[in-house]
């Protein structure tokens, strides 16, 4: 059934018609807002039920035309939705933040996990999220096991100018994010931490603007067992101090077919930054850093030390800028770059990048190639018979090198 | 606010979508009922507002709404103009027929002017462009002088169009998904200037007529990514061009965030040769990334065709479902220019050996950062590793005589 708000409007101006009619709705209603704008009670409408709630669409932040639901202080959400919960969709609608209120706590839709609930099967479509003090929309979850946000879809969203994440996700199970916009937000635009998540066809532009220093990315992947940024966009990632596009920080993730463009040509921006920046958090890797086009960017990827296993493929550069991968010991990473400059196609390009160590690895097969950095020598596994490796189990060998000429005398 | 297309009448008494656009403000929605066929003025409806405009469904026969050109297929349908200097949108167009027109939708953007988003969802556009000296695409989005911000398509499909189905200009980020193309005379989907994904779509029989592209050519686009896509019928050039190659896929100038992989690419069972080619990169463009993909009913056309000059490709293995019917990959021989991988192609009869080693990159000259362990193949012949801050050629042991 459908439930238009205006149908329960009264004489009183005061009176939260959403409000009422939220509370008269049922599982599986609809819940629709027409154009015009509305302001949520303090503490936010609450979402207890499985209902969609729709608008006539976002329309444009400052312009008539659409539908507007306000925060009532910038201390207050728009929507919080209680768990458990289960099929919420909220679509077509802009949220924004009001201007009044001194405290900076507001959110447009929020959603906490508890130690025994969760949400699930949440969708977000068709949203222009702006303003909000803290984050736009901020889906956590309580842990890995327990209070998960577990299936959320956002699509079509655009996420501008909040104080600190346009889209914050924390424990939250298969996330998908596609063709959204997050722009000019404080701390970043999309923050997704201990989460399975893939983001394609997105575009985030000068985030990280935060006056105090933004801790995170314009795209920030903490700790998260699966995570996946394909397709998208990342431009004007110099502003701030951040200058950060793309942060790896533990766990692992794919970051591939990607366009980097900070702005800045004399900027000393960063693109895809891959780290383990607490002791004790799980370890980055492995990481796959597939094909992705960089211009106006200093670093365009730089792994540290506590990175295993990452895997880095052609990349191309319309600038100058560097690769920093550990060394000499590059704990698994492998691959050939390819820094492509333009117009200089050869120069800058490399060879294939083994994995390196001081020691051989423990797992080995016939053909196996690796570089022993005690050693400095290419070692490949060969020699094991597949019928009888208890007899010939094979061994490391290291690759011969032509002897370097002598000294001149 | 809801507008029903039945409560906008013309002059005489006609259900006018015309009317109803000029009445709606940003935000509105636009719904028009299957009860008859709509068909558009010589110009053209105009969508000047970020507006919803939708229908019954697009299957005519089972209580679909159908738009329509006039006259004899050469007018126009849905224009997207925004106002000279505005920022417009979102505009979201679903659930409708459009047929017979120059093209089924288009935008009309002036400098200065910026669109922000364009969804689309099923939508079945074809026969656009048929009428003589009209040629046109199932949907034109164009920027021109202005600005697209982003295009979403989802479950679109665009049929019998004389020219592509969907054609993209310098379009922000576009992302097609689970839409399909047929026989469109020139191709599926052509992108230009544009970041573009592709994903879990089909096209079959299209790029027949003259002046016939391919089934997906992105040239110059900053993102070219194409996965899940099911190519099927990859027809040989129109005899008028027939020294150009036929291809499914094609990338010019795409760099670095360039992806083909996870595809099925079918060949057609009448054309073949060589002269068709599955996915093809001209010379001097790359980095490409090539993962697998899995061709059939092949008959000696080419499966990969890549580009000798082209930099840095990286390459997993290929799989082939054809038994016996070699087609072939055409990959850079020495210099490679900094080509990684895998380059085979599986045969699941194993009759035909063409399995690969491992291809190191092969370069002109010396990379200029080298880091400890890194191994390429010079011009000469040699292979080389970088250790204690030089390069050390390999040795190998000698041939047998």
């Amino acid at each position: 059934m459908i439930l238009n708000v205006r149908d329960f409007e009264t004489d009183d101006p005061s009176f939260d018609a959403a409000g009422a009619a939220l509370a008269a709705a049922a599982d599986g209603d609809v819940v629709y807002f027409p154009a015009g704008q509305y302001t949520a009670p303090d503490g936010g409408w609450q979402l207890t039920k499985s209902l969609q709630i729709r608008g006539d669409g976002p329309g444009q932040v400052g312009l008539p035309g659409g539908t507007v639901l306000m925060a009532p202080t910038r201390n207050s959400p728009v929507f919080v939705i209680v768990p458990p919960s289960t099929n919420t969709y909220v679509r077509d609608l802009q949220l924004v933040s009001a201007t009044s209120g001194s405290s900076a706590n507001g959110v447009g839709i929020r959603c906490i996990g508890t130690a025994t609930a969760g949400a699930a099967n949440l969708r977000l479509g068709g949203l222009l999220v702006s303003g909000f003090d803290r984050n736009g929309v901020e889906l956590h979850g309580y842990s890995d096991t327990a209070g998960l946000i577990d299936s959320v879809l956002v699509l079509d969203c655009e996420f501008v100018g909040c104080g600190r994440a346009g889209l914050s996700l924390k424990h939250a199970a298969a996330a998908h994010v596609s063709n959204c916009v997050f722009r000019d937000n404080g701390y970043g635009g999309l923050s997704s931490e201990a989460c399975s998540i893939a983001v394609y066809g997105s575009t985030f532009d000068g985030n990280c603007t935060s006056v105090s220093g933004a801790p995170e990315a314009n795209l920030t992947f903490l700790n998260c067992q699966s995570a996946k940024a394909e397709a998208c966009r990342f431009l004007g990632f110099n502003a701030g101090t951040i200058r950060k596009a793309c942060l790896i920080d533990g766990g692992m993730a794919s970051v591939g077919s990607c366009f980097f463009d900070s702005g800045n040509a004399a900027g000393s921006a960063s693109g895809i930054v891959v780290t383990r920046s607490t002791p004790g958090q799980p370890m980055a890797g492995p990481v796959t850093i597939l094909g992705n086009h960089f211009a106006n960017t200093a670093a365009l990827i730089n792994v540290d030390s506590n990175v295993t296993n990452c895997l880095i493929l052609g990349q191309y550069d319309e600038g100058a800028g560097s690769v920093i991968i550990p060394q000499p010991d590059n704990n698994g990473l492998v691959g050939a770059p390819h820094i492509v400059r333009a117009e200089q196609f050869e120069t800058r390009m490399t060879g294939l990048i083994l994995p390196s160590g001081a020691t051989d690895p423990a797992v080995a097969y016939n053909g196996m190639l690796t570089y022993n950095t005690y050693l400095k020598a290419v070692r490949v596994f060969i020699g094991r018979d597949p019928n009888n490796p208890a007899v010939n189990p094979g061994a490391w060998k290291s690759i011969k090198f032509i002897p370097k000429p002598p000294p001149q005398p | 606010m809801l507008l029903n297309v039945l409560d906008f009448t013309d002059d005489s008494g006609q259900a006018s979508l015309a009317l109803a656009l000029e009445t709606a403000r940003d935000g509105d929605r636009i719904y028009l009922p299957s009860s008859q066929v709509y068909v558009a003025p010589p110009t053209g409806w105009l969508i000047t507002r970020g507006v919803e405009i939708f229908g019954d469904g697009p299957d005519f026969n089972a209580g679909g709404t159908f738009l329509k050109g006039s006259g004899g297929g050469d007018g126009r349908l849905l224009v997207i103009r925004p106002s000279p200097g505005s920022t417009m949108g979102p505009v979201y167009i679903h659930d409708l027929r459009l047929e017979h027109a120059q093209h089924g939708i288009e935008c009309d953007i002036a400098e200065g002017t910026t669109l922000k988003s364009l969804r689309l969802a099923r939508l079945v556009v074809w026969h656009m462009g048929e009428a003589p000296g009209y040629p046109g695409c199932g949907l034109l989005l164009d920027a021109g002088d202005g600005t697209i911000e982003r295009i979403a398509t989802f479950a679109c499909l665009t049929q019998l169009n004389k020219q592509y189905g969907i054609k993209l200009r310098n379009v922000g980020q576009a992302e097609l998904m689970a839409g399909g193309g047929g026989t469109n005379g020139v191709g599926y989907v052509w992108g230009g200037g544009s970041c573009v994904r592709v994903c879990v779509s089909y096209a079959q029989g299209d790029a027949f007529d003259t002046g016939a592209d391919g089934q997906i050519h992105l040239d110059s686009c900053g993102i070219a990514h194409v996965e899940a896509f099911h190519f099927e019928d990859i027809r040989a050039k129109a005899p008028v061009f027939p020294w150009e190659p036929a291809f499914g896929c094609r990338f010019d100038q795409c760099r670095g965030a360039a992806f083909f992989g996870s595809n099925y690419v079918s060949f057609d069972s009448t054309d073949s040769g060589p002269s068709i080619i599955g996915f093809y990169v001209p010379a001097a463009d790359g980095p490409v990334t090539l993962f697998p993909n899995d061709f059939g009913n092949i008959n000696g056309e080419y499966l990969l065709r890549l580009g000798g000059e082209a930099p840095g490709y990286s390459i997993l293995p290929q799989y082939s479902g054809t038994v016996g019917l070699r087609g072939e990959v055409a990959m850079p021989s020495t210099p490679n220019y900094g080509l990684l991988g895998i380059p085979s192609v599986r045969d699941p009869a194993a009759e035909i050996n063409a399995r690969s080693g491992f291809a190191l990159p092969a370069l002109l000259d010396a990379p200029m950062n080298p880091v400890e362990g890194m191994i390429y193949c010079g011009l000469d012949g040699v292979l080389r590793v970088w250790t204690e801050n030089g390069w050390r050629s390999v040795s190998v042991t000698p041939s047998s005589p």
